[in-house]
């Protein structure tokens, strides 16, 4: 999988789940300020994360600290190639 | 142009003044009456302090409705007071200030709301809202928002949760956010949705002069989360979807939702170029 498919599919899912529009979701969205995403969201992101990955996010302290789309991504891309190596 | 408009702005003013010179009243007699009402809650039905409190403000409710019924329609299918589970998780979708109000045509009086920090800043409001021991969703987390809501729910108090989290900017129903679901599955209590169409109309957000657009609080099918256990993690989640199904289907169903009414469309912008 292409860092631009793990991209694609990391905002499919974000947009499908949290009902946003995919228009929205560019890199530097902020989840709080532009995305209207709060705290509970993200313990659904990262289950939604999980499920399109099959990565294991679980209460990694990173994910907490991403605050704009474009980390997300990079943190979605690390995991995933961790995964496979 | 002007003489068809005039019936429609004789009847605005008149639904104003008559709607809001009532709400004045009603707000001055709950102001004066409440401290009376309160000793005898507390003594005659060995209310709590809290419960005193809640049970004022679900008359206030009560008053605003039978208010309102003297200039628009409200259509009220609220079911009996047998069919809320007590404690429950009520949900409620949000398109007016005036939905809290609403919440005055429940069977049920022993309600906290969760709230954000700004309607506490309200004069008269906020007292009384910190009196019924509200719940503040302000910058709460999510473990601290299902520790508090978990011990109302303990002490047999249902929680009240607008789920989209504000008002509808277009009556459309908006997203769902997942606290309310979280709550459900953690503490298996069930959620009772209560469906609100027409209070958009009535009063949007944003303005101050009200409609003559009829109402209608319907509550519908109690959802029990231990059905949706079976989904694992994602069970919250999966509830959430299936809460929201219930109000949409409601919301389409329903005669009142999306059809402007003649005095909305008389005064639209294209009409009055």
């Amino acid at each position: 999988m292409t860092n631009d498919e793990i991209i694609e599919r990391t905002n499919t899912a974000i947009a499908e789940e949290f009902e946003l529009n995919m228009n929205d979701l560019v890199p530097s969205a902020s989840f709080k300020d532009d995305l209207g995403l709060d705290s509970l969201d993200a313990v659904d992101m990262v289950i939604v994360l999980e499920q399109e990955f099959g990565i294991k996010i679980g209460k990694d302290p990173k994910i907490l600290r991403i605050r704009q789309l474009c980390d997300l991504h990079s943190y979605v891309i690390d995991k995933k190639n961790a995964f496979l190596n | 142009m002007a003489t068809s408009q005039n019936p429609y702005m004789l009847k605005s003013i008149l639904i104003n003044t008559g709607f809001y010179c009532g709400f004045i009243i009603l707000n001055l007699t709950i102001f004066i009456t409440s401290p009376l009402l309160y000793l005898i809650l507390r003594t005659t039905k060995k209310h709590s302090s809290g419960q005193a409190v809640r049970r004022i403000i679900w008359i206030y409710g009560r008053m605003w409705i039978i208010l309102v019924s003297f200039f628009i329609k409200i259509k009220i299918d609220t079911k009996k007071s047998e069919n809320y589970p007590r404690p429950s998780i009520i949900l409620v979708n949000h398109q007016s200030f005036f939905d809290a109000f609403c919440m005055g045509a429940l069977p049920i009086f022993d309600i906290v709301f969760l709230v954000r920090s700004w309607p506490f800043r309200i004069p008269f409001y906020g007292h009384y809202m910190r009196q019924a021991k509200y719940i503040n969703s302000e910058n709460m987390s999510c473990e601290e928002f299902v520790c508090e809501a978990q011990k109302k729910l303990n002490q047999g108090i249902s929680i009240l949760i607008f789920p989209e989290g504000t008002r509808s900017k277009n009556g459309q129903l908006g997203r769902f956010y997942s606290g309310a679901f979280k709550l459900a599955m953690e503490s298996k209590h069930p959620i009772v949705p209560v469906c609100i169409d027409g209070t958009g109309q009535f009063l949007p957000k944003g303005k101050l002069l009200v409609t003559a657009n009829s109402i209608s609080i319907k509550t519908l099918s109690t959802i029990d989360p231990v059905e949706f256990e079976k989904f694992g993690q994602r069970a919250h989640i999966e509830l959430r979807k299936a809460a929201k199904i219930l109000f949409e289907k409601e919301l389409e169903q329903s005669s009142l939702h999306y059809k402007p009414t003649l005095y909305t469309q008389t005064y639209s912008p294209r009409e009055t170029q």
